[in-house]
């Protein structure tokens, strides 16, 4: 006898319903992208206790803006968009707390700050160039993988780090030619 | 190094290798330290464009997390019926010509 196939809901369903208030409709949508949204808490933070803390406010503050979701971008391109602000309220967060001084422009790429298990973690799939990307100081690095990962536009990542789009591109190039010596060396580079 | 070399080193991080056109181009052909150069950024760049999005595997108990987490949705700020803006349109300025009209009658018994 033939099995009957269930069908996975479809995102658009999941969507609307989640948009009228159905709890498990968003719980499926969260289990369809809780990975990607780490993914992108753990390159911004670098922390994975903290990305999951971010992960999880993400996720609230998307269920509560549900209603307002229009449906102009898609779900996923959303969700990256509130998770970006949400890290970055936590980070000012710790920065209030801390005082870390590191932050700013001139700041050096932390490697002695890094906890060498948590960057072995971080660098789970493709390690060389996710290592070299953690050593970038967190407000070159959210630049980088905005630009260079996830495809943003100069003027996006401006807005969401509140930064000037100059700061966006002179982070950017920094970060750059940070990962690039990071790869290959400073010799390399020299004739 | 020279120029065209600076001018390579400065491009490459700035707008990556489709800034490399023109003389720089040509540069580039004749220079061996400018194209191993152009090489190792352009494998910098796809080893970014090639990460996956969902590398790093969330807590299992995430979801559940959420889930337990979620309050309330928030309400819905329901713009103005299109049908009622004309109605309320008509009483501001009905209410403006009012009150312009009363001034002006002051006025004219003041100045009378």
């Amino acid at each position: 006898m033939e099995r009957e196939r269930v069908e996975p809901p479809q995102p658009q369903d999941l969507i609307e319903r989640a948009k009228q208030g159905d709890r498990d409709a968003f719980g499926e949508l969260v289990a369809q992208h809780q990975h990607e949204v780490f993914t992108l808490a753990v390159r911004l933070v670098r922390d994975r206790d903290l990305a999951a803390d971010v992960s999880q406010d993400a996720f609230i503050r998307a269920w509560r803006a549900m209603p307002k979701f229009r449906g102009d971008a898609k779900f996923s391109t959303w969700m990256h968009r509130i998770t970006v602000n949400t890290a970055w309220t936590h980070r000012a967060k710790q920065k209030r707390v801390r005082l870390d001084p590191l932050e700013s422009l001139t700041s050096e790429p932390q490697a002695s700050t890094l906890d060498p298990e948590r960057a072995g973690e971080a660098a789970s799939a493709s390690p060389r160039i996710e290592a070299a990307l953690m050593e970038l100081s967190s407000s070159i690095r959210a630049v980088v993988v905005l630009k260079d990962v996830y495809g943003w536009s100069h003027s996006e990542i401006a807005d969401h780090l509140g930064i000037s789009v100059t700061a966006a591109k002179v982070r950017l190039h920094r970060g750059r030619k940070e990962l690039r010596h990071m790869l290959h060396g400073y010799q390399d580079g020299v004739h | 190094m020279n120029v065209l070399c600076s001018a390579v080193h400065v491009a490459l991080p700035t707008v990556g290798e489709a800034a490399i056109t023109g003389p720089l181009a040509a540069h580039v052909d004749s220079c061996m330290p400018c194209r191993g150069e152009v090489l190792r950024y352009r494998q910098m760049y796809r080893e970014l464009d090639a990460l996956e999005i969902d590398s790093h595997r969330a807590p299992s108990d995430l979801t559940n997390q959420v889930v337990a987490n979620l309050g309330p949705v928030a309400l819905v700020e329901h713009e103005p019926r299109r049908d009622n803006r004309l109605p309320v349109a008509a009483a501001v300025v009905a209410t403006a010509a009012a009150g312009t009209a009363v001034l002006y009658k002051i006025y004219r018994d003041r100045a009378a």
